[in-house]
């Protein structure tokens, strides 16, 4: 437990070795009880031992080291026993000197009760029980051991007994020096105290000590009071945060999920077969384009996705925005070959793509849409440039996780010199943020990245978030396929 | 067209209306198109019949630039060319620019797992 146990049981040790005289006195010391506590030995050996005047050198030796002098002052550092029953503050254990001798069983016993009375009174103070309750059992030893010291002292001083009975008031005036300060003092000498004068001081000690007690039970009891209110504050604001803007949906939205009627499916299957190769499918007027057999295969699983394909379902999505204006956002679709011609080898080349959007030709200006999509080819792969106007800012998606700001800088001088020559308006593209859009659906093949593209935009176009993945793909293709045999985006 | 009705006494009129129905049978009938080929800086100068289908000329680019037919895809102004169109549907004007570009092909990496 401390370093004076192990002394004292290393003294106990080298004395039991070297004495067999003390031995036998030990038997017949009054000090001696049932051993319980080697500690008591020791201290026994060595009252006796400094009493007979011991002729062996080991004893004198023992003798001669003061340890039992002041070993209860020393600070504790760990909890023990005995500081826990006092408030826990690892304050000095006292000495608790109070009986000797024969009387020294009798004082014990008065000594207890005295405790105990002070002890339960003070339970409130004590949250636990526990300590109390197992205080008993240590103080006793504590103070068995104690009072031995105090007796060695006492011996030291007049080396007689008799004077042994004495000790319980010097030591009691040693004790009152040190019970001042704080409240585990303050109990520490109301404990000590006898039992003769312990009344009328307990009772002060006691009541000093309730007082202290009570003034801390209401601050705690606020404290908790605060605590729970600010919890509630807490929750309270939590819910009332308002949702991030950029999932507007509360679940997977249904509508561009839903899945192709047999009908359909057998009739996009009709069209994949081998027979319809060079057979003109479909045609889309106002974009020229001519669907092939040939073309609409490249929508089979596993193929690479064509222009034709490409920029006749971005055809088709505007249309679909033209029929329900309400239903999606306002979206410019440019066509696969417009970033081609905007940013070629000889560099960026506005003029090449100025008249692209014309008034006459759009019906209406570039710039007074909420998204503009810019498919871009990058030799054998699709990515996608979004000029997001309504939140001011130009995204990059690549179902392959690559980035390329030259795209995104290309595209934000783009809009400055649309915006001025088309409608004379200046926007200072430099505060608009550029973003290299992270966490969307990515392609696991290498063969996906023009659905993925395509349904990018498809997504966006709804105002909806990416709420799909690689495994809806082959339902993608299928109802893409669909929708260009129908001519219809839905 | 390069030519300017000099300035004669006498002959002048007589001239400048012989230049301009010079000038306007050429221009009704034919136009000078400007076809420009993706990455390239060289403009391929075309005249053609105005009433005739673009296939012609389409054709005539093709094999200029040493490729097979259907290897570019031809746009005005960001619009696809159809073959069966005539420059009079398209509204063509002499000087018009027209872009030849690639067709493109995309999934991602690797080889196409599916050839024709």
């Amino acid at each position: 437990m401390s370093a004076v146990a192990i002394n004292r049981k290393r003294s106990e040790e080298s004395l039991y070795s070297n004495q067999p005289s003390t031995a036998q006195f030990r038997r017949h010391s009054p000090y001696f009880q049932a051993p319980k506590k080697k500690r008591r030995f020791s201290l026994a050996i060595m009252s006796q031992d400094s009493n007979n005047k011991p002729s062996s050198s080991s004893t004198s030796r023992m003798a001669r080291y003061p340890d039992a002098k002041t070993p209860l002052r020393r600070e504790i550092h760990a909890p023990s026993r005995a500081s826990l029953i006092y408030g826990g503050r690892g304050s000095v254990i006292k000495i608790k000197p109070n009986d000797c001798c024969e009387k020294g069983k009798f004082f014990t016993r008065e000594y207890d009760n005295a405790k105990r009375t002070a002890l339960d009174a003070c339970r409130f103070l004590n949250k636990d029980k526990e300590f109390i309750d197992l205080g008993d059992e240590p103080e006793e030893e504590e103070e068995e051991a104690v009072s031995q010291d105090s007796i060695i002292e006492v011996i030291d001083c007049d080396e007689e007994e008799k004077k042994n009975i004495q000790t319980p008031s010097s030591s009691d005036v040693i004790v009152n020096n040190f019970g001042v300060g704080d409240t585990s003092r303050m109990l520490d000498s109301l404990s000590l105290s006898r039992e003769e004068t312990a009344d009328a001081s307990s009772l002060e000690a006691y009541r000093k000590l309730m007082q202290s007690a009570e003034r801390r039970n209401s601050k705690l009891e606020a404290l908790g009071f605060e605590i729970l209110f600010n919890e509630k504050r807490l929750s309270q604001l939590r819910e009332s945060r308002p949702k991030p803007l950029e999932k507007p949906l509360k679940k997977v939205p249904h509508e561009p999920f839903i899945p192709l009627t047999e009908e359909e499916e057998t009739e996009v299957y009709r069209a994949f077969s081998g027979r319809n190769r060079k057979k003109v499918l479909v045609t889309h007027e106002s974009s020229n384009i001519d669907i092939t057999g040939e073309v609409l295969q490249c929508l089979t699983p596993s193929a690479w996705l064509n222009d034709e394909v490409i920029n006749v379902y971005l055809e088709l999505l505007k249309e679909r925005e033209t029929r329900e204006p309400k239903n999606y956002l306002k979206c410019h679709f440019f066509n696969t070959f417009f970033y081609k011609k905007l940013l070629s080898d000889s560099g960026y080349n506005f003029k090449a793509v100025r008249r692209w959007t014309t008034q006459r030709k759009l019906g209406y200006a570039l710039i007074d849409c909420d998204m503009i999509f810019v498919p871009i080819h990058r030799g054998v792969h699709w990515t996608l440039a979004v000029i997001n106007n309504r939140d001011r800012k130009f995204l990059y998606l690549d179902s392959l996780n690559g980035v390329d700001s030259k795209i995104l800088n290309a595209l934000a001088k783009y809009l400055g010199d649309e915006a001025k020559e088309k409608s004379g308006k200046d926007i200072d593209v430099s505060s608009w943020e550029m973003e290299f859009v992270e966490g969307i659906p990515q392609q696991q093949n290498g063969y996906d990245c023009g659905m993925f593209m395509l349904k990018y935009i498809d997504f966006f176009s709804r105002g909806l978030g990416l709420c799909f993945s690689q495994e809806h793909m082959q339902y993608f293709r299928l109802r893409t396929a669909k929708e260009i045999l129908k001519l219809r985006a839905d | 067209m390069s030519t300017k009705p000099m300035r004669e006494s006498g002959s002048t009129s007589v001239k400048r209306e012989e230049k301009k129905a010079k000038v306007e049978s050429s221009a009704s009938t034919h136009v000078t198109l400007r076809f420009k080929g993706q990455d390239e800086e060289e403009i391929k100068v075309f005249r053609m019949r105005r009433n005739v289908e673009m296939r012609k000329i389409m054709k005539r680019y093709n094999e200029k630039r040493g490729v097979k037919w259907n290897t570019f895809v031809f746009l005005l102004d960001g619009k696809r060319i159809r073959e069966s169109q005539t420059p009079d549907e398209l509204e063509l004007m002499d000087g018009d620019l027209i872009d030849a570009m690639l067709r493109q092909n995309g999934g991602g990496y690797g080889p196409s797992s599916i050839t024709f």
